[in-house]
């Protein structure tokens, strides 16, 4: 879907895991690095830490005619902020 | 066995065809919030419940309308039902209130047999605790080892 340095913003986005929505983003980047590495720093309105360190969890944000998913392959909580690291895009 | 609940969904038929997606199981949360729901606030107090000066509830005010309600939203995730045009009246990751409105929006009879299915799947896992209960599960208690004070001879007070 993408190729070379990219970075995407949004402001309404989340993490799920299974149905239990594990956070809630109120404003996030995600990064593209020239190695093809995804991460995501995002701001936090609320989050579950058990949820957010379980597998598989999925970051997902609305844009037009659907959404973004990433899988999240790591998550870091920090003071209503989030680091991660994200596999490929799935959509 | 983890004691921890996967978010594991489940399809629960209705009549003509119809079926509801819902939790396997809640979580402590969960089930806390299918309890709380049952009250309705009174005079300020969060929740339905009215707290007194020395900070301890002094009345809760069961609410007749979350009755039954409360486990459906608690268990509820999706379901097949459609509107006039065939089509899916979509549930899924809606706020509460959006599913409460199109409870409330259903026939009573429909909402009866919704009811009915979720509760009759609550019972369901009810049932297939207490039998993990019985047969020594993790719910269950284990054989209590002898005090290693009394072993070594020791007095404990």
């Amino acid at each position: 879907m993408f190729e070379g340095p990219v970075t995407l913003r949004g402001q309404e986005a989340t993490i799920v895991w299974g149905y239990h929505t594990a956070a809630v983003c109120t404003s996030w980047t995600a990064a593209r690095t020239p190695q093809g590495q995804w991460t995501l720093q995002a701001t936090l309105k609320r989050a579950d830490p058990y949820q957010l360190r379980q597998q598989p969890l999925k970051f997902t944000a609305p844009r037009v005619g659907g959404f973004f998913c990433w899988p999240v392959l790591s998550a870091t909580l920090g003071a209503g902020t989030l680091a991660a690291v994200l596999g490929p895009p799935e959509s | 066995m983890s004691r921890f609940v996967k978010p594991t969904e489940v399809r629960l038929p209705l009549s003509e065809g119809d079926y509801l997606i819902v939790k396997e199981k809640l979580t402590a949360g969960e089930q806390l919030e299918v309890f709380a729901r049952l009250y309705k606030a009174e005079g300020g107090g969060a929740g339905g419940v009215t707290v007194g000066k020395t900070g301890v509830a002094e009345s809760m005010t069961l609410d007749p309308l979350q009755v039954g309600l409360s486990m459906v939203l608690g268990y509820l995730l999706d379901w097949s039902l459609t509107d006039d045009d065939g089509r899916v009246v979509s549930i899924r990751n809606q706020p509460l209130d959006v599913v409460t409105a199109a409870l409330r929006n259903l026939e009573f009879d429909d909402y009866q047999e919704i009811v009915a299915a979720v509760q009759a799947h609550d019972a369901r896992n009810q049932a297939a605790r207490q039998e993990k209960k019985r047969s020594g599960g993790p719910s269950g208690s284990g054989p209590i080892s002898r005090s290693l004070a009394v072993v070594g001879g020791a007095t404990n007070g």
